[in-house]
């Protein structure tokens, strides 16, 4: 029997309401980066962002612990509203390129630091779609492995060949930059 | 210990995903993998910033009020949110139409099964053939199902023994019938008829000899009791343009007190049939030796429609029935050939007889054209009994008393309860099976409506991604 976030009984609900409390604040922000660094959008993330978490408050019951943690069923969640806003966008118009990120190139930062942040940008921008979300899923939402390979649907072991690929790709892209 | 899994893993790919992983957790890592540590910090560095301030107080606000009566904030996301109200809506719907279509279904086919001839019972004033040359016809007037003195018209050699002993019955049973199919309340509770496999006839007359096939059906009811038979139709021939006389026997149990009742019913359906009762012997005794014989006459095409009546009167209960067919074909094409053979000896001898000078010649001839006259005469009495057996069915009908059987037979008792209480469920388990059989293929076609667009929307958003 899967368990939910929720049960009848006052307790159960006050208890599982805790744990959706507690799984929101745990994971707002890492949901956040995951979905801005997947649509390049800011504003279209704080979108995704809520709805996401709407869609898990509703959706609590259908939780299973079986299939995983909640954590991974939530960015599963996250995953299926960013990519219905990718297509939506599509419909609409090209893809918003990545925006300039000012913050991150700040003047305080060292400058030999900074060349290799930049680096990191540049090479992670020039890796498929599907490579940068393994990147942000692991660097930026803080996902085990584990988590990474429910999120896409796939093994454990395949999950940690497909990261570890993407980071050889990314530190030979790092390299050919000038 | 690892999860089996990521033993597949090579050993060196699981040191630098665990070295990683230390990385991102704030442990020092092996100096072989400082440049791998390196790119994960900046990995982990180049994290996007959270979400602005005010985004984050109105997202917590809305979590708090658990996303009760605040509108979504997503503007960009109208679309989304359409799709998810539909989306959320499509298994109700989907559900109810299934109800629905079962409920649809569940009552066209009872109260299709429960149509059959029930409407024309009483409905019929009067009207009464003389049919046959022997029996007179009996004008039955339709009447009421309440208790009332019987009106039996003039019925050829019918006979009441009101208040009579037992021995005042007369059996009334008829054994013949080469094909014969019997419906007996057997053991059980329900069933509904059987099969019977009537022999149809292979071309030309040589053939034709009735050869009777005997079938048999049985149903499965309480046997003698007053559990109220199924009613089965009369099995039928398969009309072919061959001459078939049918005839059935039918066994009711009715209370004591209950058989004048029931033998003006059979007098009901007999009228509402423009049936001819033959003979008939009642006998109310109230008592167990009470009973009734009929011996009718129904037009063969509303013999279903008279047995069904007939299975299905108010206070009687059907412990048996027997139907008959035999193909009379050959006797009848016999009969037509004497007819013909003896009208061309006929002309033959007048010819001759025309042209004869002798006397003891001519009243030879004559003789000879007597005796074959007589021969048609046969013949076509021969015909037009074979076409009024064809024409009429005879039907059988034996009322029995039911052992402690009294007058209040047809009122309520726990038997009878038991008896609707069981016939309830059947009902109910039978609309069951249809709604079942209608929910089934349309549950496995929504399953795999559901998993095809399930897998479609998968590949949709895929692809979304693979073209980002």
């Amino acid at each position: 029997m899967g368990e939910t976030l929720t049960a009848p009984e006052t307790d159960d609900l006050q208890d599982a309401w805790g744990r959706f409390e507690a799984l929101y604040r745990s994971s707002r922000d890492d949901v956040y980066a995951y979905v801005a660094t997947l649509l390049h959008d800011r504003v279209a993330a704080e979108d995704v962002t809520a709805l996401a978490f709407e869609r898990a408050y509703r959706r609590r019951r259908t939780f299973d612990r079986r299939r995983g943690e909640e954590r991974a069923w939530l960015f599963g969640i996250a995953r299926n509203a960013a990519l219905d806003e990718l297509r939506r966008r599509r419909r609409l118009a090209a893809l918003v390129t990545d925006p300039e990120d000012v913050e991150a190139a700040g003047p305080d930062d060292g400058g030999d630091v900074e060349l290799r942040r930049t680096t990191v940008r540049v090479a992670l921008a020039s890796l498929p779609a599907r490579e940068r979300e393994l990147i942000a899923l692991k660097f930026h939402a803080g996902l085990a492995n584990a988590e990474v390979a429910r999120v896409l649907g796939v093994s454990e072991s395949n999950a940690g060949t497909m990261l570890h690929r993407t980071i050889e790709k990314l530190r030979k892209a790092c390299d050919a930059t000038p | 210990m690892r999860p089996r899994e990521e033993e597949l893993i090579d050993p060196e790919i699981a040191e630098q995903l665990d070295a990683i992983d230390a990385t991102l957790a704030g442990d020092p890592v092996a100096p072989r993998f400082a440049e791998l540590a390196e790119l994960a910090l900046l990995l982990s560095a180049g994290r996007p910033d959270g979400p602005r301030p005010e985004f984050a107080h109105e997202l917590d606000r809305r979590v708090q009020a658990r996303f009760g009566r605040v509108e979504p904030v997503a503007p960009t996301t109208g679309a989304v949110k359409n799709r998810r109200r539909r989306w959320s809506l499509t298994p109700a719907l989907g559900a109810a139409g299934t109800a629905l279509a079962a409920l649809v279904v569940a009552v066209v086919v009872v109260a299709g099964g429960g149509a059959g001839s029930s409407s024309s019972s009483n409905s019929l004033a009067v009207t009464h053939a003389s049919a046959g040359p022997r029996a007179a016809a009996a004008p039955v007037r339709a009447a009421g199902r309440a208790s009332r003195p019987l009106r039996v018209p003039s019925a050829g050699n019918q006979s009441i023994a009101k208040a009579a002993g037992p021995g005042a019955q007369s059996p009334a049973v008829v054994r013949n019938a080469p094909s014969t199919a019997v419906v007996r309340n057997g053991t059980s509770g329900s069933g509904s008829g059987g099969n019977a496999v009537y022999g149809s006839a292979s071309g030309g007359s040589a053939a034709s000899s009735g050869a009777p096939i005997r079938s048999s059906a049985s149903s499965t009811a309480a046997s003698g009791t007053s559990a109220r038979a199924p009613v089965t139709l009369a099995p039928q021939p398969i009309p072919n343009g061959r001459k078939i006389t049918q005839s059935s026997m039918l066994e009711l149990g009715a209370p004591a007190g209950r058989i004048d009742t029931v033998a003006q019913e059979v007098f009901d359906v007999v009228g509402a049939v423009d049936g001819i009762v033959e003979s008939s012997n009642v006998s109310s005794t109230g008592g167990p030796g009470a009973g009734a014989q009929f011996q009718l006459r129904v037009p063969s095409p509303s013999l279903p429609q008279a047995l069904a009546e007939l299975s299905r009167l108010r206070y009687a209960d059907v412990i048996s029935r027997t139907d008959n067919t035999q193909d009379v074909n050959s006797s009848f094409v016999s009969a037509q050939r004497r007819i013909a053979d003896a009208r061309a000896a006929l002309v033959r001898l007048r010819a001759k007889l025309a042209a004869a000078t002798i006397e003891t010649q001519i009243a030879s001839l004559r003789r000879q054209i007597a005796s074959e006259n007589a021969t048609i005469s046969r013949a076509q009495a021969s015909l037009r009994s074979l076409n009024r057996q064809v024409d009429y069915s005879r039907v059988d009908v034996s009322i029995q008393a039911n052992a402690g059987g009294s007058s209040s037979g047809g009122g309520f008792g726990l038997r009878k309860a038991g008896h609707d209480a069981l016939r309830v469920l059947e009902v109910s388990a039978g609309v069951a099976l249809i709604a079942l059989a209608v929910m089934v293929p349309i549950g496995l076609l929504a399953a795999l409506a559901w998993w095809f667009g399930l897998t479609v929307r998968r590949r949709r958003r895929e692809r979304a991604l693979d073209l980002a």
